[in-house]
């Protein structure tokens, strides 16, 4: 996933003409099974030698939201489970309102890159 | 400022791109898409996922033998490396494809959307995938299919569900293999069944053992074959 984030920000600067890449804003879901850690290490390893050597990775965590399709709540996955799983994050399991089953992530599922910031020679077709 | 000067930016100067592009949901979205097209040839899909050595291969090995005089069967096999299981499925009767991912941990939408492109799907009427042995990161990549699938066996010990409980929330079959070796095992198979329905009280799970044939009927019923 890394190497897949890393290509995608190379292309963009790419076909915008850049010399280099500053910055680069990232989000990810905190359902999926990537670590702030662990990426921001991998994508300074893997960005070596390339035009975002130099990039300052701003990686945020974006929070669980469900939507409950039986009684229409929408917010926060709120886990009443065991303490281990609420240590870092929970799988959400029910509806915090109705305890009903039916729940569908609506948030906290995405790698996002947000927005970069390049040092150009000139901007780009 | 004329427009020239508007699109022309001096060497060194910062320019700030906003891109808002999810890469998880473009994989979703191709998902979606082999979806459409197994939809299309009304080709029946499951993704089977589990470690290694749980049973995979086995339990779909079973099933074609089981199933092929009724379905025409194709199976994509996702694997590190080596096409052993690809020769496998295709000993016991099926038409196969082997994706070896190299240092991939699981397979993603678009390995299944070039996959399938080499398939005759007209000419298929079930089409088993078998992911990467790994019960964590084929959770975040949906393939597309119809059924999700997870193996588990009794010789990975009593805690394999309750420790994954992100891939059993997507399964819709959870099937706990080696049943034969519980009692040297020491693990309940009750007690396994209770994880998977408490994470995922939506889930069908079903008890086998291959090497003793065990459980084979109630795994068709839930796969609804």
């Amino acid at each position: 996933m890394a190497s897949a984030i890393l290509q995608r920000i190379l292309d963009i600067a790419e076909e915008k003409g850049a010399i280099s890449i500053k910055e680069a804003n990232i989000l990810i879901g905190e359902l999926t099974f990537l670590d702030r850690e662990q990426l921001a290490f991998a994508l300074r390893v893997l960005s070596k030698e390339t035009m975002a050597e130099k990039c300052k990775f701003k990686i945020s965590v974006v929070k669980a939201k469900i939507k409950c399709s039986e009684c229409g709540y929408r917010g926060k996955a709120i886990y009443d489970g065991p303490e281990y799983h609420t240590l870092n994050f929970a799988v959400p399991l029910n509806c915090p309102n109705c305890k009903g089953v039916k729940i569908k992530v609506t948030e906290g599922k995405e790698v996002l890159i947000r927005k970069i910031r390049l040092k150009v020679n000139s901007i780009g077709k | 400022m004329s427009n020239k000067e508007i699109l022309s930016v001096s060497e060194g100067e910062i320019l700030d791109i906003e891109i808002e592009e999810d890469l998880l949901k473009a994989n979703r979205e191709l998902a979606s898409a082999n979806r459409k097209i197994l939809d299309s040839c009304n080709v029946k899909s499951i993704n089977v996922m589990g470690s290694i050595g749980s049973g995979k291969t086995s339990i779909i090995q079973w099933l074609i033998k089981e199933l092929k005089n009724k379905y025409r069967i194709a199976v994509i096999a996702g694997d590190v490396t080596t096409d052993i299981d690809a020769e496998r499925v295709r000993e016991a009767g099926a038409k196969s494809i082997q994706i070896n991912t190299g240092r991939g941990c699981h397979l993603d939408a678009l390995m299944i959307r070039k996959a399938v492109k080499k398939l005759d799907l007209k000419q298929i009427d079930l089409l088993f995938i078998e992911n990467v042995g790994n019960l964590i990161c084929p959770a975040d990549f949906p393939l597309g299919t119809h059924i999700n699938m997870v193996v588990v066996s009794v010789t990975e010990g009593p805690y394999m569900i309750i420790k994954h409980p992100f891939i059993v929330k997507e399964a819709n079959v959870v099937v706990i293999n080696k049943i034969d070796l519980a009692d040297q095992m020491e693990v309940e198979i009750d007690k396994l069944v209770d994880d998977a329905k408490k994470i995922n009280p939506l889930t069908k799970t079903v008890a086998t053992s291959v090497k003793e044939n065990m459980g084979l009927k109630s795994l068709i019923n839930a796969l609804e074959l």
